[in-house]
């Protein structure tokens, strides 16, 4: 029951310097959600990738001159067909369009045969020449819908028109938000590309379990090319949303410097008013435990409540406000940008890292320099 | 029955083995009797207060031994040397030694906070030693606003929370007036009334002459010089 | 002096609240996972797409599964890394595929 009461004492003490413990927990409750924030987001972005790129092209095959991407001739697709173990070649075509009018890059890519609708897709993607489906994000900045037209330049600087057959729902931004789907002749006719050569391969496998063995006999018959793997494509991602990654070390950086400024403040002694505090309490009969659990409670009070404000401002930024104020750091040049509509995939490892990033140390900054003054006789008391 | 103080030869020296080293206290031995009201009186720096804060089990003598009752309290640990603090003694400090930014009910119930006494008793003790007191109505009062009066009597109700056997009260009268210290007396005069030792150290010659008082030591550089 | 009871029924609220989001967030992951992300996923095996469509401002910012450690010096040699969002992104890290 005395614990109570210890707490008590202790949100009391907390209270007294409402102003100065105010402002700890709206720091420390922001330290913690933008932390929380980008651990929620790029989690969920790693799943999502994870799941969705699973029915990425198993193989796709890329050739290199000079260290650079090159568009790849369509007699290699003949050599990979006769590899034993391959199941189909698929030549794609595809590349980006820099729109001079908005500053965009889109996604140019053809479409293949054998779609025509799809359930993201509002419309139905482009079957005949001088038809086109696009992203929402394209949608958006050319302000244009179903059935108006697009105009874009071509490779020789000569404006050509599409009509919009399909635009792509929102909710898949993600992966379509700045596409432009065209019919075959017309991405190559738009990007002026030889008939014989194409941008990729993509490959598909009999058996999965011999991807690698067939990417490195496409390497060793055709050296000029790189394979890339399913696998490969999804580490890329595993990579991207790591947090030794880019966007993870820099926020974590300056959360760990906060928190250090935070927790070093606190550790380079109490105040005077503190230690007489102590003082006065040793002199009434408190024991050195009691003091001790007094600076616990502070400690835990202050941390708990940051931690727990921090998740949830965290959680609600990111599944509920589409992580809005962390988009204008991450979206660096990039003018068209998806809305992040994630599902709501949490780690609870992540959780309990945080939890035990941000209760401890600042129990143990508030309990240890507290020690000194809490182990003194009392006697200093009495002389005032 | 033995007394319920015994002290012999105690020493107590601060700074031990270094070159500020100074002792407080040489050789004191002295008795006193439940229900004694003893004074220690002496100039500043005679030691009466360090004497006091030793009996008072804030601190331990450097040789030597103190009974309170039937135990050796230079041999307990500190968990129960706080708790003989805690049930024995109630402290008035010349100090005051409140929370300034605390209110009064506050500052007197803080001896009771890690004890096992329900909230709501807590509360039914402090407010009836402020009635008694007459401070009733300032119980919300924070200590900044009190005049020095006040905060003494604040400090005796904290002093007297745990109902304990012996007060130790260190020139209570120092920041009284005349009328304010013949106030005080009054208070001393009732606890003492109700069974209890007191101990004062003073230099104020209204209190070592005035008939509540059994018995005066006096101290000088450490030493005691009359009433062993 | 009823402080701690506040203080305990906030805490206790806080996380009862978060639980709940977490436990709102599994049922809708689950739902998303039988309804929408299947659809997406039958987006991306018609268009046989291999990358998410994050950042725009470069090639190997835009498709960063296609694009080895090198592209984004292939400008010119010395080249620093000038987008921001390449800064983000960490390089892939294949083994044979960079050879």
């Amino acid at each position: 029951m005395h614990h109570f009461k210890i707490l008590e004492y202790a949100l009391s003490s907390l209270i007294r310097r409402k102003f100065k413990n105010l402002a700890i927990i709206i720091v420390y409750t922001f330290t913690v959600a933008t932390l929380a924030s980008i651990l929620f987001l790029t989690h969920s972005l790693k799943k999502e990738a994870e799941y969705l790129l699973a029915d990425a092209p198993e193989l796709v095959v890329q050739r290199l001159s000079g260290g650079r991407h090159e568009l790849i001739p369509l007699e290699y697709g003949e050599t990979i067909r006769r590899i034993p173990g391959v199941a189909k070649v698929q030549p794609r075509l595809w590349g980006y369009y820099y729109d001079g009018l908005i500053d965009a890059n889109y996604t140019l890519q053809e479409v293949l045969p054998g779609h025509s609708k799809l359930p993201m897709l509002q419309g139905r993607l482009p079957q005949n020449p001088g038809e086109c489906a696009i992203g929402a994000g394209v949608a958006e900045v050319r302000r244009i819908g179903l059935e108006d037209d697009l105009i874009m330049v071509d490779s020789a600087n000569v404006g050509r028109t599409f009509t919009v057959t399909g635009v792509f729902k929102a909710e898949s931004a993600l992966l379509t938000n700045d596409l432009v789907i065209l019919e075959k002749q017309d991405l190559i006719d738009f990007f002026d590309y030889p008939a014989d050569l194409a941008t990729d391969i993509a490959v598909s496998v009999r058996n999965p379990v011999e991807i690698n063995t067939i990417a490195e006999k496409i390497k060793r018959q055709l050296p000029d090319t790189r394979p890339i793997s399913r696998s490969e494509i999804l580490r890329t991602y595993a990579a991207v949303f790591n947090w030794r990654s880019g966007m993870m070390l820099s926020v974590f950086v300056a959360a760990l410097v906060a928190f250090c400024i935070l927790a070093w403040d606190k550790a380079t002694g109490i105040s005077a008013e503190e230690k007489r505090e102590i003082g006065i309490l040793k002199a009434i009969g408190w024991e050195t435990s009691n003091i001790l659990e007094v600076k616990f409670w502070e400690g835990i009070a202050v941390s708990l409540t940051a931690l727990l404000l921090g998740l949830l401002t965290a959680y609600i930024h990111v599944f509920f406000l589409n992580a809005t104020l962390l988009t204008p750091v991450i979206k660096g040049w990039s003018v068209l940008f998806p809305t992040f509509r994630l599902a709501p995939f949490i780690d609870p490892y992540q959780i309990l890292v945080i939890a035990f990033l941000t209760v401890p140390p600042y129990v143990v900054s508030t309990v240890i320099p507290s020690w000194k003054a809490a182990i003194t006789d009392p006697e200093a008391a009495m002389r005032g | 029955m033995p007394p319920l103080i015994q002290i012999e030869h105690v020493r107590k020296i601060y700074n031990a083995h270094k070159p500020d080293e100074f002792c407080a206290l040489d050789d004191i031995s002295l008795q006193i009797e439940a229900g004694e009201v003893a004074v220690f009186k002496g100039p500043s720096g005679s030691g009466k207060t360090t004497l006091l804060s030793l009996i008072g089990c804030m601190s331990r003598p450097t040789e030597g031994r103190i009974r309170i009752g039937e135990k050796d309290v230079v041999k307990l640990s500190e968990r129960f040397l706080a708790r003989t603090r805690q049930q024995t003694f109630g402290f008035i400090f010349q100090q005051f030694n409140l929370l300034r930014d605390v209110s009064v009910l506050e500052n007197v119930l803080m001896p009771l906070y890690p004890q096992q006494v329900p909230i709501s008793a807590m509360k039914n003790r402090g407010l009836e030693l402020l009635r008694q007191l007459d401070m009733e109505n300032k119980q919300q009062a924070k200590i900044r606003q009190l005049s020095g009066g006040e905060q003494q009597r604040v400090a005796i109700a904290r002093a007297l929370i745990n109902d304990p056997d012996i007060i130790i009260a260190d020139e209570p009268t120092a920041h009284l007036d005349s009328q304010l210290s013949a106030d005080l007396i009054e208070i001393l005069t009732a606890i003492h009334q109700s069974g209890r030792t007191i101990l004062i150290a003073t230099h104020d010659p209204q209190l070592f002459n005035h008939p509540l008082i059994s018995s005066v030591f006096s101290m000088h550089s450490g030493r005691l010089t009359e009433g062993c | 002096m009823f402080k701690h009871r506040v203080f305990i029924a906030l805490t206790a609220l806080e996380v009862l609240v978060l639980c709940l989001l977490l436990l709102f967030g599994q049922i809708r992951a689950d739902h998303l996972l039988a309804t929408e992300l299947p659809q997406l996923r039958t987006a991306v095996g018609a268009l046989q797409l291999t990358d998410l469509a994050i950042w725009t401002e470069a090639r190997y910012t835009r498709h960063p599964s296609q694009a080895d450690r090198f592209t984004p010096f292939q400008d010119f040699p010395s080249a620093l890394e000038h987008f921001p969002a390449g800064s983000i992104i960490a390089p892939s890290s294949f083994g044979r595929s960079n050879q």
